[in-house]
């Protein structure tokens, strides 16, 4: 999967189990996860709300 | 409740998250005023200064001592006395008038430079008053007017206070210069007193200082960068809390962001002043710095957020440490501290695996 995929061109007709893998994947490309906290790019407001 | 009954740690007050009512402003002390990130002044009819705000003071590098019961368009703004401010002015007052507020555009020029502002004037619920609300929008170099026009400096206000042993920084705010053993006489002080107390007052003197410490940070923030704090990327924002501090001489602020996916983070003064003037001790005991943290975090996250110092220099530890947490993992961090000991990484795992 290339890290430029649009998430939405992927989902389409995916049972929600598949979804699921599809979007944990998509994550692992990126090498992000939505528990990473970067300070140097959240805003101050950003970071401290997701504490 | 005598002081000796006063608990050891600090209760968390309510925060004023929502912006306040202009209409309002009236009914707030000068201590609240102080709070508020933009300027504001009362003036009475005439003009006359009757109250003036911490930022407003720090924006104009004005001493509200020297300001309060002068005329603000002759004496103390004369780059507003024209038809487009004053005479706004005169006209809100004009009898019949009635229009609770009126907004417009204006530069102030300042000897040290001008500044775009958008003013609103508010009809006072005291007769006769006007709050005047002032909304810096980005700040200029000094521009070409006639220096009869130009607002004073504080020297021109009060030329002679020099001899008079008052002290100024670049910023024209009035400094004392003080050691750090106040800080020692102080707690000693509250451990003949009320030996439970010191934790308390110190953990609210900090907050209270940390919300004056904002409107200065801000202020910093906004001739840099026509932006506020909230909307700098937090490393950056932790390095001018970081240089704010160091240069006042309170340490060296460093954070370790690396918990924060597990809802905390660690700051870590180097030689902090007031550990190393209070002598060794059992217990942490730079709650006033807890405190200004607290605020400083409070304001930028504008939601409630918890420090706790559990860790001191003062405790033999190389240097103090405060974890900063989420309301909501309050009470975890308190159990945390208490079973850790000062073991910081041991704190951490207590919270993440207690939220």
């Amino acid at each position: 999967m290339r890290a430029s995929a649009r998430l939405s061109d992927l989902v389409v007709g995916l049972t929600p189990a598949q979804l699921a893998m599809t979007v944990e994947a998509f994550f692992a490309t990126l090498e992000w996860s939505p528990k990473r906290l970067d300070p140097a790019l959240l805003s101050a407001e950003a970071f401290l709300d997701a504490l | 409740m005598r002081l000796t009954d006063l608990p050891i740690q600090p209760q968390e007050p309510s925060l004023p998250v929502v912006p306040v009512p202009p209409m309002a402003l009236d009914a707030l002390s000068d201590e609240a005023l102080d709070a508020l990130p933009y300027g504001v002044i009362c003036l009475d009819p005439d003009g006359r200064i009757l109250r003036y705000n911490l930022a407003e003071s720090r924006l104009a590098r004005l001493d509200r001592n020297q300001v309060l019961g002068r005329a603000f368009f002759g004496q103390v703004a004369p780059c507003t006395a024209t038809p487009e401010f004053q005479g706004r002015f005169a006209s809100f007052h004009a009898p019949g008038a009635s229009a609770p507020s009126l907004q417009f555009e204006y530069v102030f020029d300042f000897k040290f430079g001008a500044q775009v502002v958008d003013v609103e004037l508010f009809r006072s619920a005291s007769p006769g008053r006007t709050y005047v609300v002032i909304n810096r929008r980005k700040f200029l170099p000094q521009r070409p007017v006639p220096a009869r026009t130009l607002a004073p400096r504080q020297a021109d206000l009060a030329p002679d206070e020099v001899r008079l042993g008052v002290l100024r920084d670049a910023g024209e705010r009035r400094r004392v210069r003080v050691s750090p053993l106040l800080f020692a006489s102080l707690r000693a002080s509250w451990e003949r007193v009320a030996p439970k107390g010191w934790g308390l007052f110190s953990d609210e003197w900090g907050f209270q200082f940390g919300r004056l410490a904002v409107v200065d940070l801000e202020t910093i923030v906004l001739e840099k960068s026509d932006r506020t704090m909230r909307e700098l990327p937090m490393k950056q924002v932790i390095e001018l809390v970081s240089d704010y501090l160091a240069s006042e001489g309170w340490g060296r602020l460093t954070v370790d962001f690396s918990p924060a996916g597990d809802g905390a983070i660690v700051l870590k003064l180097e030689r902090g002043a007031i550990a190393e003037a209070v002598g060794i001790s059992e217990l942490p005991r730079c709650h006033l710095l807890a405190g200004f943290f607290r605020a400083i975090f409070c304001h930028l996250a504008n939601k409630l957020i918890v420090v706790r110092e559990c860790a001191c220099r003062s405790q033999g530890f190389d240097a103090c440490s405060f974890v900063v947490v989420s309301q909501e993992r309050r009470a975890a961090l308190e159990e945390a501290i208490e079973a850790a000991e000062g073991d910081v990484p041991r704190v951490l795992t207590l919270v993440g695996s207690r939220s």
